[in-house]
C-alpha cells in the first residue's frame, strides 16, 4: 500500500485513540455522564464557579492515572509481540516468549506473601521479569548454540520451571489472603493504579519505542533469512540482542504495573500486519497505536460493566480468542 | 398365695421393662441430618473430630473448650492467637492438609471417628467415606446466625455435647437479643463497608454474614448490586466512592492498613475516610466476623463501633471476659484482642 | 580487488571433512566457475567466500585482509551474495527490496533516504528491470527475481559477486542472459564466482574453473587448461566429450549419447 494511504490510516487510528480517550473519561460507576466531566475541566479553568471535588478526584486521580497506563500497557506489550514475530520470523510468539510472565509472576507472588507493599510488589515483579529472561538467554550461550530455535526452546524451559516455582508458592499460601491475591494478580487488573506508575513505566516505553522504531528497517532485513542478513552485513546477535532487550524491558514494565495479560501481545501484532503489511517500519507505529487503544477499551469494560471489577485477562481471552479465529478466517481467503 | 404370685409376675414386668430400656439406652444410635440434607448414623457419640476448614471446625473446638474434641487440624495461622492459648501442644496438633487438599492417610492414623466439612468441600464426602470415616457437612456456603446454630447443634449432638452446646447457643441468642434491642432505637443507620483481607478493594457482599452482622447491630451494608457468591468480591474504586460508606472494617488479618488507606489521595472522597471512621474489626487472637460462636462478639463490638452512646466498650469487654470465661475457661486483655 | 584462497579446508564436527587444502584467487575482471558433483561442497565452498561459514582450516585474505578477523558488515561492503533460491516471506516491493543492499553502508539507526532509492533504481535501470519497481517482489517470475537480486548486489556497491546456481530456475534463454550479465560485469570490473552444474556454461564463460572430482581432488585454473574429457568423465560419472564445433566457432561440451544404465540386462 502506498504511503499516504498508510499514513491516513495511521492518523485515523491515532485519533479514535484519542477520542476513546475522552470516552473513556466520562465512563465510570460512579458517573457515566459526559457533562460531569466538562464542569470539572471548566471549573479547573476558572469558568464554572461550584465545584464538584468528588468528581474532580476521581477524574484526576482516579480515571486519568487509570486510562493513561493502559494506553501505555497495551502499546509496550503490543509492540513487543510485534518485534519478537519478527525477528523470530514466527507469527505465534508472545511477549512471553522468554518467560517475562512466568518470572514476573513469581516476583509478585515472591512479594505477596513476604507482605509487601504495592510498589515493592511491581519492583519485585519487574526484577522477576527480567531475571526470567536473564535465564533463558544464558543456557544458549552455556550450550554454545545461539540459533532462534536454542533461544525458544530456554525459553520454555526457564518458563515450566517457574511456572513450577510458582505452583510451590501457591500451594504453600495462606488461603484467605495471599492466594487470592496471587490468583487474582495474575489475572490482571489496573485496578490499584495510582499516578506513580506512569512514572515508573513512561522512560521505558518511550526509550524501547524509539530505539525499535529506528531499528524498524534492519528488523526487516532479519526477516529475509539468516542467510541474507549476514550477506547484507546484519549483526544477526547485535540486532536480536537489542530487540530482546527492548521487548523484556518493555515486557517487564507492562506486566509488573497491571498483572499478566494475555492475548494482547500475539493478537494485536497480527490485526496490524492486516492493515499494513509486514514492514516493520510501519508495522510498528501502528501496532503502538492499536495495542493501546485494544488496552484502553478492555479496561474501561473492565471497571464499567458491572459492579465488580472484571481481571483484564478475562476480557482480553474473551474479546481476542474470537478475534484471532475471524483473523485467521480472513487470511485464509486472502490466499497469502 | 394369690398375691403373692401377682407381685412376683409384676417385679418380672418391671425388670423386664427396665432391662430392655437399658437396652435401648444402651444401643441408641445418633441419627444425623446434615446442612445438605446427608443422612448421617453414629453407633455411639463420636471422640475425635478432624477438619480444615476454620470456622467449621472451630464449632469443634468450642464445644470441647479446646483439644478435647480435636484430632486433625488444617490451616493453623488464621487463629493461633487464641488456639495457642486453650490448646495444649497447637503446633503438635497434626495438620491433615490444607483447604481442599487432604492427605487421607494422615486423617486415617490420627484415628478419629468424625470429619466436619464445609459445603464448598463437599467433593470430599466420598473420600471420606470411601477410607471409612464419617463425615458431616456442617456449614452451608450461605453463611448467616442460623448456620450457626445449626453446625453448634449438629456437632453438639454428633459428640454427645448437646447441653454444652445448648448453653453456647443460648449466650449466643442472649447478645443477638441485646443487640436488636438496642438497634431497633436507632432511627439512622450507618452505612457500613467490610473490607475483605487479601485486599483493600475487596468487599462483602449481602449473601456473606458480615451483612447480617452489621444489620443487628443497627446499620447496613453499604454494598449494593452485587448478588450470589457468598465470598469477598474485587472491586475498583470508583464503585467504592460511589456507594460512599460511613464506616469502613477491615479483618484484623489484612495485609493493608488503616493508614494505608487513610493516605492514599484515591480514597480522600470517602466519607469514612474523612471522618477518619476506619476500623480494624477484631480480634487479633481469632477472627469474631465469621460463622462460628465468637460471631456474638462481633455483634457485641460492631454494636458498640456504631452506637458508643448506647453500647460502652466496658459492656463490650464484659460480654467478651463472659463468653471465653464460658468457653475456655480463660480471659484476655483488650489490648491482646485489639480492642481499643 | 583480490581474495586469496590458502591451504582452505572444511569439515562438520571434526570427523565429516567436505574438502581441504583448498588454493585459489579471484581477482577484479575475473569469473570463476565452480565445477563438481553433487553434494561434494561447492556450495560450501561458496559461503566460506561470503563469511557464512567459517573454514575450519587455513585462511582466505580479502583485498589483503584475514577475512576471520573482518566482520560482517566490512565484508559486506566489498562482497556481495546472490542465493540459488529466495522464499519472499515479506510483502516489500521490488524497489524497497534493492535498497536494502544498502545496508552494510547505513547506520545502525538510519533508513534509506531518497538518495539511497535512487541508487536503487538506477540498479534496476541498469539490468533493465525498471518497469519492475513498484511489484510485489513475491509475485515476479523466477528470472525477474534472479535479475531483481544482481540489481540489489549492484547497489550493494560490491566488487565481488557470489552467486549460487545463478541459472537453476531459468528457462533456457534466460540462464543464457545470466551469462551475458556475468559476462559484462566481470568486463566492468567486479569480481564474480558462481557454482554451475554446466560445464558447457563454462566454455561459454571461458571462465577460470574451481573444479571437485569424485576423488576429492581440487583443480584450479584457466578453463582451456583444467577442463578435459577425462576430467568431465571423472566427474559426473559419464562420457563427455569437448570439440570444436565449427558452426557456433567454439569448443562444445556435449554428451554423445544416452549412457547404458545399469537397469538393462
Amino acid at each position: 500500500m502506498n504511503k499516504s494511504r498508510y499514513r491516513q490510516q495511521l492518523m485515523l487510528l491515532s485519533m479514535l485513540l484519542f477520542i476513546s480517550f475522552f470516552v473513556s473519561l466520562s465512563l465510570g460507576r460512579y458517573s457515566n455522564n459526559p457533562f460531569d466531566v466538562l464542569k470539572v475541566v471548566l471549573s479547573k479553568a476558572g469558568f464554572n464557579q461550584s465545584r464538584d471535588s468528588v468528581m474532580e478526584s476521581i477524574i484526576y486521580y482516579i480515571r486519568m492515572p487509570r486510562i493513561v497506563v493502559s494506553i501505555l500497557v497495551g502499546a509496550m506489550l503490543s509492540l513487543s509481540g510485534a518485534v519478537y514475530q519478527g525477528v523470530f520470523k514466527n507469527p505465534l510468539i508472545s511477549p512471553d516468549l522468554l518467560g517475562v510472565s512466568s518470572g514476573a509472576s513469581v516476583g509478585a507472588a515472591l512479594a505477596i506473601m513476604l507482605g509487601a507493599s504495592l510498589a515493592q510488589r511491581q519492583v519485585m515483579a519487574f526484577l522477576g521479569g527480567l531475571f526470567a529472561v536473564y535465564l533463558s538467554t544464558s543456557i544458549p550461550k552455556l550450550f554454545k548454540n545461539r540459533n532462534n530455535m536454542m533461544l525458544v526452546l530456554s525459553g520454555i524451559i526457564v518458563s515450566g520451571f517457574l511456572c513450577s516455582i510458582l505452583a510451590i508458592m501457591k500451594f504453600i499460601a495462606e488461603e484467605q489472603t495471599e492466594l487470592a491475591s496471587i490468583v487474582f494478580w495474575q489475572m490482571g487488573s489496573m485496578a490499584k493504579v495510582l499516578g506513580r506508575e506512569i512514572i515508573a513505566i513512561s522512560p521505558v516505553f518511550l526509550a524501547c519505542t524509539l530505539t525499535l522504531i529506528l531499528l524498524s528497517w534492519r528488523i526487516n532485513i532479519l526477516s529475509f533469512g539468516d542467510l541474507e542478513a549476514k550477506t547484507l552485513g546484519i549483526n544477526i546477535n547485535q540486532i536480536r540482542g537489542i530487540v530482546i532487550v527492548c521487548a523484556s524491558l518493555l515486557t517487564a514494565s507492562a506486566v509488573s504495573v497491571s498483572g499478566t495479560i494475555g492475548w494482547v501481545g500475539l493478537v494485536i501484532p497480527h490485526l496490524g500486519r492486516i492493515l499494513v503489511g509486514t514492514d516493520h517500519t510501519r508495522l510498528i507505529p501502528t501496532t503502538v497505536v492499536m495495542g493501546a487503544l485494544f488496552m484502553l477499551v478492555i479496561d474501561t469494560l473492565a471497571r464499567t460493566i458491572s459492579n465488580v471489577e472484571i481481571p483484564l485477562s478475562i476480557l482480553t481471552g474473551f474479546v481476542g480468542a474470537p478475534l484471532f479465529a475471524y483473523l485467521l478466517y480472513r487470511q485464509r481467503t486472502l490466499a497469502e | 398365695m394369690f398375691k403373692k404370685r401377682r407381685f412376683l409376675f409384676l417385679l418380672v414386668i418391671l425388670a423386664a421393662i427396665l432391662f430392655l430400656s437399658s437396652l435401648s439406652v444402651l444401643s441408641e444410635e445418633i441419627v444425623l441430618v446434615d446442612v445438605i440434607g446427608r443422612e448421617v448414623v453414629l453407633e455411639e457419640p463420636a471422640i475425635k473430630v478432624v477438619g480444615t476448614h476454620n470456622p467449621t471446625l472451630n464449632a469443634a473446638v468450642v464445644l470441647g473448650g479446646g483439644r478435647k474434641y480435636i484430632a486433625g487440624f488444617g490451616n493453623k495461622e488464621m487463629s493461633r492467637g487464641l488456639y495457642e492459648a486453650v490448646i495444649d501442644d497447637y503446633d503438635g496438633l497434626v495438620q491433615i492438609g490444607k483447604g481442599g487438599n487432604i492427605n487421607f492417610e494422615t486423617v486415617l492414623a490420627t484415628g478419629a471417628d468424625l470429619a466436619i466439612i464445609p459445603e464448598r468441600f463437599k467433593d470430599q464426602v466420598e473420600q471420606f467415606e470411601k477410607v471409612g470415616m464419617k463425615v458431616i457437612v456442617a456449614l452451608p456456603n450461605e453463611e448467616s446466625f442460623d448456620t450457626i446454630r445449626q453446625s453448634l447443634t449438629l456437632l453438639g449432638k454428633a459428640l454427645g455435647a448437646t447441653d454444652r452446646a445448648n448453653l453456647i447457643l443460648s449466650y449466643l441468642d442472649d447478645r443477638i437479643e441485646n443487640a436488636q434491642k438496642i438497634s431497633s432505637t436507632v432511627t439512622e443507620k450507618k452505612k457500613v463497608l467490610f473490607l475483605g483481607g487479601s485486599s483493600a478493594l475487596s468487599v462483602a457482599p449481602a449473601a456473606m454474614i458480615q451483612t447480617q452482622l452489621i444489620d443487628i447491630a443497627g446499620g447496613e451494608n453499604a454494598v449494593s448490586g452485587i448478588e450470589g457468591t457468598g465470598d469477598f468480591v474485587e472491586v475498583n474504586i470508583e464503585q467504592i466512592i460511589n456507594w460512599n460508606p460511613d464506616v469502613i472494617w477491615y479483618p484484623a488479618y489484612a495485609s493493608y492498613s488503616a493508614e494505608d488507606l487513610l493516605n492514599n489521595p484515591s480514597w480522600s472522597s470517602i466519607k469514612a475516610i474523612q471522618n477518619k471512621e476506619i476500623y480494624a474489626f477484631p480480634s487479633k487472637i481469632e477472627p469474631w466476623d465469621q460463622p462460628t460462636a465468637a460471631l456474638a462478639l462481633g455483634i457485641a463490638w460492631a454494636t458498640h463501633n456504631l452506637h458508643p452512646d448506647l453500647y460502652t466498650i466496658d459492656e463490650v469487654m464484659k460480654d467478651v471476659d463472659e463468653f471465653y470465661n464460658l468457653v475456655y475457661g480463660i480471659t484476655f486483655s483488650a489490648e491482646r484482642l485489639g480492642i481499643k | 580487488m583480490k581474495i586469496k584462497v590458502e591451504q582452505v579446508g572444511f569439515s562438520y564436527d571434526r570427523d565429516k571433512e567436505i574438502f581441504s587444502g583448498i588454493n585459489l584467487d579471484v581477482n577484479s575482471g575475473e569469473v570463476v566457475s565452480i565445477l563438481g558433483p553433487n553434494g561434494i561442497g561447492k556450495t560450501t565452498l561458496l559461503s566460506c567466500l561470503a563469511k557464512i561459514r567459517i573454514p575450519t582450516s587455513g585462511t582466505i585474505f580479502l583485498n589483503g585482509q584475514n577475512m576471520s578477523k573482518m566482520g560482517h558488515r566490512d565484508i559486506a561492503r566489498i562482497i556481495g551474495y546472490v542465493p540459488q533460491t529466495i522464499f519472499p516471506s515479506f510483502d516489500y516491493d521490488v524497489l524497497d527490496y534493492v535498497v536494502t543492499g544498502l545496508s552494510p553502508w547505513l547506520g545502525l539507526f538510519e533508513k534509506p533516504k531518497e538518495e539511497h532509492y535512487q541508487l536503487a533504481q538506477n540498479s534496476l535501470k541498469k539490468m533493465g528491470i525498471e518497469y519492475l519497481k513498484r511489484k510485489p517482489y513475491s509475485k515476479i517470475s523466477a528470472g525477474e527475481l534472479q535479475q531483481v537480486s544482481i540489481a540489489r548486489v549492484i547497489t550493494q556497491k560490491v566488487q565481488l559477486i557470489l552467486m549460487d546456481e545463478p541459472t537453476a530456475h531459468l528457462d533456457y534463454g534466460n540462464q543464457l542472459k545470466v551469462l551475458g550479465i556475468i559476462k559484462e560485469m566481470a568486463e566492468e570490473g567486479y569480481g564474480v564466482v558462481l557454482t554451475t552444474h554446466n560445464p558447457d556454461q563454462v566454455l561459454l564463460l571461458k571462465s577460470k574453473v574451481a573444479v571437485f572430482d569424485r576423488k576429492g581432488q581440487f583443480h584450479f585454473g584457466n578453463w582451456d587448461e583444467v577442463i578435459t574429457d577425462d576430467l568431465l568423465e571423472e566427474i559426473y560419472g559419464v562420457k563427455i566429450q569437448i570439440c570444436d564445433v565449427e558452426k557456433v566457432q567454439r569448443k562444445v561440451c556435449i554428451a554423445p549419447k544416452i549412457p547404458k544404465t545399469s537397469r538393462r540386462t
